[in-house]
């Protein structure tokens, strides 16, 4: 069967009614990502034994495929009493497994702030809480800005993995497509398009604020 | 069939996993040192034409990069196997990501070494071969054990073109027989056989390297 | 000093080398010169697609390609001297598109003739007459006994094989796209099942007896009384038969022959009982694939 332009220009609305789906997915995976990252790195920092564990627990998370992590999350726990809807699933698999690298992020972060800061907090009565919340985590964050947004569109391009346990994101409406109308080849050029539109769009933006936050920070 | 039986069956699959790891390797390596080399040296629009084909391959997700490959090709007449489409993908798509590596190891090289190359009159291709890329071999080394553990995991979704691999042999035998947690957990034992050992083995690596990647290190 | 740059050298041919040989893995685009039929008989091979369910199309502990629709290809074919067959195991719904890819030469797994597909490929004359099944939560609790029943109850979940005729028999019988979900196989839709995130799976008759005859499979059951979808006053069959790309028109004749003579001989009835089809499959003598591509059935 040839390619039909047609066929492929017609089917591009259809796929993009999945665009807000998919987006919305990757700020949750990236917000849950984030939470998950960090509270393994505190935890990690916070005691030696539990140090190891967070260290084992990550290095497994980014041993096995984030499709086998998906499979697993969605067949597996509902026998453990844990049933999540497909989309709840994907959202998670996703957050557990870029919070492993997100984890690293974070250790470079707060490696990168003096620790003359947290002396300073501690002088000052703070609580390491406290020091945490108000003192290191602001100045961390504009270090790890242009890490996490090159997550965060890891984490677009992590999407389409969703389509396979019936996520009714972009990639999976192109597959459905292409089953009814016996067509593949033009849904699939279609969704890979718009995906490379949207990575390099979202990557250039992220460039220009990685810029800006530079220029604001230098004194 | 209990948890043994089940991982015999799934690592029947290792030999495609393992095939399209080392064919991915064959092309993700040469990609990765080339087009990571051709953005370090051009300026101008022979650069602009490198990176649009870099990014082209590193900014598509891979899942839609493999069907577009699978499935679209044929349809402008070009139809590749399967395993071929599987190391390409996941080939091409690691290496793009490489290739940024291999350039950031050779741009953090101190100017100094090619001036004194320069000054010995060695043609700038000499410099190149036998002053920076020995001294960038050993920033690159983490990346590629990087590479390789990516591509070992990215081969699980050669499962979804119809490649008889560790993932799909799970998926195999979940449908002759209905057990989920037994298949789903042999699976993710099957790929941390594979991958822990690597994993630790390029955190070993890193911390012997220790240059700092600005968080560009993959995905 | 020389040392070192004849390393370099080799280094750089050891490069280039990995690189062609990486490129070399690129196959020749197929020259489509010989027609599929004229391939199949030189090479005494040719490959199925098949999706892997029992009885239709699966892979045998052995290792091999068996079900209804593979032995009666492995039947016919033999007969022209094909001594091998291979197989790929595909979705449901990538089964056409991957013929029409030039993935496999025939489809022989379960899969009806409907006049769209027919614009996608040619058929071979029909094999089976087969109705939609339902398969339910054990004890039926939602009651669910027809697409009607579904219809009826906005809460009721559906789900169903992406491109299979028995999804498309819900949509027609009316049941809306919200209350249907497409999942990729069987095991999928039975974990949906037993995980309460559907209510109902509906499969062709003859899967649905195959899935629950697994003795390790408790918590579901098939819907019984059961009416699908109803067309002009009459309950809808499914027709199954072979599918080949449509330039395939030789190699589909040839298979026609064979199969008529298959018939003749009693092989497609012991096939037939051989994977627990009855009487009541056999397709009706006015049923042609002309026909039913028309959509006169």
């Amino acid at each position: 069967m040839k390619f039909s332009l047609d066929f492929a220009l017609s089917v591009v609305p259809v796929i993009l009614s999945g665009l807000f789906t998919t987006l919305w997915i990757t700020v949750a995976a990236c917000v849950g990502a984030s939470v998950l990252g960090f509270t393994f790195e505190i935890l990690r920092r916070s005691n030696r034994w539990l140090g190891y564990v967070m260290r084992f627990l990550i290095d497994v998370i980014r041993s096995t495929p984030v499709l086998v992590q998906l499979y697993f999350l969605y067949f597996v726990m509902p026998f453990y009493g844990v049933t999540l809807s497909a989309v709840m699933a994907g959202v998670l698999g996703l957050s557990v497994y870029y919070s492993g690298y997100l984890a690293e992020v974070f250790k470079g972060g707060i490696d990168s702030i003096d620790t003359g800061q947290f002396e300073a907090g501690k002088a000052l009565g703070l609580t390491r809480m406290d020091v945490v919340l108000r003192i290191v985590a602001p100045q961390m964050l504009r270090n790890v800005v242009a890490p996490m947004g090159n997550y965060f569109v890891s984490a677009l391009k992590a999407t389409p993995y969703l389509a396979v346990i019936a996520v009714p994101e972009m990639l999976g409406i192109a597959l459905e497509v292409g089953a009814n109308s016996f067509r593949y080849a033009e849904p699939m050029i279609a969704v890979g398009i718009i995906f490379l539109i949207l990575a390099v769009g979202i990557n250039q933006l992220v460039r220009l604020l990685e810029k800006k936050m530079l220029a604001s920070s230098a004194r | 069939m209990e948890i043994a039986g089940i991982l015999a069956g799934i690592l029947e699959g290792f030999r495609v996993t393992a095939l399209v790891t080392f064919y991915g390797m064959l092309w993700a390596v040469p990609f990765a040192l080339i087009a990571g080399v051709l953005q370090y040296f051009t300026h101008g629009v022979t650069r602009f034409a490198v990176t649009c084909v870099i990014e082209f391959w590193r900014s598509s997700p891979v899942l839609i990069l493999l069907f577009v490959l699978y499935y679209s090709l044929p349809s402008f007449g070009i139809r590749l196997s399967s395993m071929t489409v599987g190391a390409m993908a996941l080939g091409l798509n690691i290496g793009g990501y490489g290739s940024q590596a291999v350039r950031a190891a050779l741009q953090s090289l101190d100017r100094g070494q090619v001036e004194a190359g320069r000054a010995l009159g060695l043609h700038r291709l000499h410099i190149l071969a036998l002053i920076e890329l020995p001294q960038a071999a050993a920033a690159m080394m983490p990346t590629f054990v990087n590479q390789f553990i990516q591509l070992v995991k990215g081969t699980a979704i050669v499962s979804l073109i119809t490649l008889t691999d560790m993932t799909f042999r799970a998926k195999q035998i979940a449908e002759l027989q209905y057990n989920p947690v037994g298949v789903y957990t042999s699976l993710m034992l099957a790929y941390l056989i594979v991958c822990y050992p690597a994993t630790l083995f390029g955190r070993y690596l890193e911390r012997r390297v220790h240059i700092e990647q600005r968080g560009n290190r993959e995905i | 000093m020389h040392t070192s740059i004849l390393r370099s050298r080799q280094l750089l041919a050891a490069l280039l080398t990995v690189a062609a040989t990486g490129l070399g893995a690129l196959s020749t685009p197929a020259a489509q010169a010989a027609s599929t039929r004229d391939t199949i008989t030189k090479s005494q091979t040719l490959t199925i697609g098949i999706h892997n369910r029992a009885p239709w199309g699966f892979r045998s502990e052995s290792g091999q390609a068996t079900g209804f629709h593979p032995d009666i290809v492995r039947a016919a074919f033999e007969r022209m001297g094909v001594k091998n067959i291979n197989f790929v195991i595909t979705e449901f719904g990538a089964l056409i598109p991957g013929l029409n890819a030039g993935r496999f030469d025939m489809v022989a797994s379960g899969i009806a003739i409907t006049p769209e597909r027919c614009n996608a490929v040619i058929f071979s004359e029909p094999d089976l007459a087969v109705g939609d099944s339902l398969i339910v939560k054990a004890g039926n609790p939602l009651k669910l006994h027809s697409y009607g029943d579904i219809i009826a109850n906005p809460k009721a979940r559906l789900t169903g094989g992406r491109g299979t005729l028995n999804s498309k028999n819900a949509i027609d019988a009316g049941v809306p796209a919200s209350q249907l979900t497409y999942l990729g196989d069987a095991q999928a839709m039975l974990s949906a099942i037993m995980a309460d995130r559907v209510d109902a799976a509906t499969l062709s008759a003859p899967s649905v007896v195959g899935l629950l005859a697994d003795p390790k499979l408790k918590g579901v059951e098939r819907a019984t009384p059961f009416t699908g979808l109803i067309r002009k006053g009459v309950p809808a069959s499914m027709y199954t038969a072979i599918a080949f790309r449509a330039e395939d028109t030789d190699l589909r004749d040839a298979y026609n022959e064979q199969l008529s003579k298959l018939k003749a001989d009693g092989t497609v009835v012991r096939l037939m009982k051989q994977y627990g089809f009855t009487d009541e499959d056999a397709v009706p003598q006015a049923v042609t694939t002309a026909k039913v591509c028309a959509g006169e059935y």
